[in-house]
């Protein structure tokens, strides 16, 4: 399979991850000792049983997102290993509450191809998407 | 130079880098235009230019620092690898006598440029970036988090 491929079945994981379904994305995951996941809540974890669980309990905060967008900023493609790096966006109800929230990620994923298929290595998300204005440090 | 001695380097450039002094980290940086950074100024920074300027600006936030490292995970192809650590820093920050302490989630990947290790991209948030996510999702999350 090709790397290009490979990424439109990670967003489409993504995008099922936003409805509180992880089953998809934590099968693109290596099952190898040294995965590892940082994402924005939490520390970051190593290993495939944490990772799958973190990523499970970290999708079950999230319900009925829609409007997924990602943006790719930087793309490597090498025979070693291969990384994307740029923005994921979505709506979603998040923990107990009634309404969408918009949610932006700034995302970090790493590739490596174990027997002849792409499998994320590292996952590192966080939510500092913007550069931030002085203003920003004013609390309403 | 092998990885291993690749990432001590590493660590020795941002021991400096604590110091006010950007030099020896921007020497290990690639020069090639796919170069990113991702840094807790927000936001990713793209292209070897753009990321000496935001490091130029970063190492002069901090003064009279240091730094440990605890790293998570590490691996190495032949002319690609990652290392992902929790670094921590203790520095005077610009205009501020006082040391002030915090804790960076850091990603680097490596790419061996005509036989030379360089970084090509560096992804780092801190406890503030998680903090600001766990203060939008209810109170119970949040002490579930604390527990786990």
């Amino acid at each position: 399979m090709d790397f290009d491929q490979k990424i439109e079945k990670y967003y489409h994981a993504l995008e099922e991850y936003t409805r509180g379904r992880p089953e998809l994305m934590v099968d693109l995951f290596s099952r190898r000792d040294d995965v590892s996941l940082a994402n924005p809540i939490g520390p970051t974890v190593r290993g495939w049983k944490k990772v799958t669980e973190t990523a499970a309990r970290n999708a079950s905060y999230l319900r009925d997102g829609e409007q997924n967008h990602f943006e790719t900023v930087v793309k490597v493609v090498t025979p070693d290993l291969a990384y994307i790096v740029g923005y994921e966006r979505f709506k979603a109800r998040v923990g107990g509450r009634q309404n969408l929230s918009a949610i932006a990620l700034r995302v970090t994923t790493i590739f490596r191809p174990e027997e002849g298929v792409w499998k994320i290595v590292h996952r590192h998300a966080d939510t500092v998407v913007s550069n931030q204005p002085a203003e920003s440090a004013i609390q309403e | 130079m092998d990885f291993d001695q690749m990432v001590e380097e590493y660590h020795k450039a941002l021991a400096e880098f604590t110091k006010a002094n950007p030099e020896p980290v921007k020497a290990l940086w690639s020069q090639r235009d796919d170069a990113s950074l991702a840094s807790g100024m927000g936001g990713f920074t793209h292209g070897a230019k753009q990321v000496t300027k935001n490091l130029d600006f970063a190492a002069d936030q901090f003064h009279e620092g240091r730094i440990s490292f605890k790293t998570l995970s590490k691996y190495a192809a032949d002319d690609f690898a990652y290392l992902v650590e929790i670094e921590r820093y203790e520095a005077k920050l610009f205009g501020s006598d006082e040391m002030d302490v915090s804790t960076i989630r850091v990603t680097t990947i490596f790419r061996r440029e005509n036989g030379v290790w360089k970084a090509v991209h560096r992804h780092g948030d801190s406890l503030p970036a998680v903090r600001a996510v766990l203060n939008a999702v209810p109170y119970s999350l949040v002490s579930i988090q604390k527990v786990i």
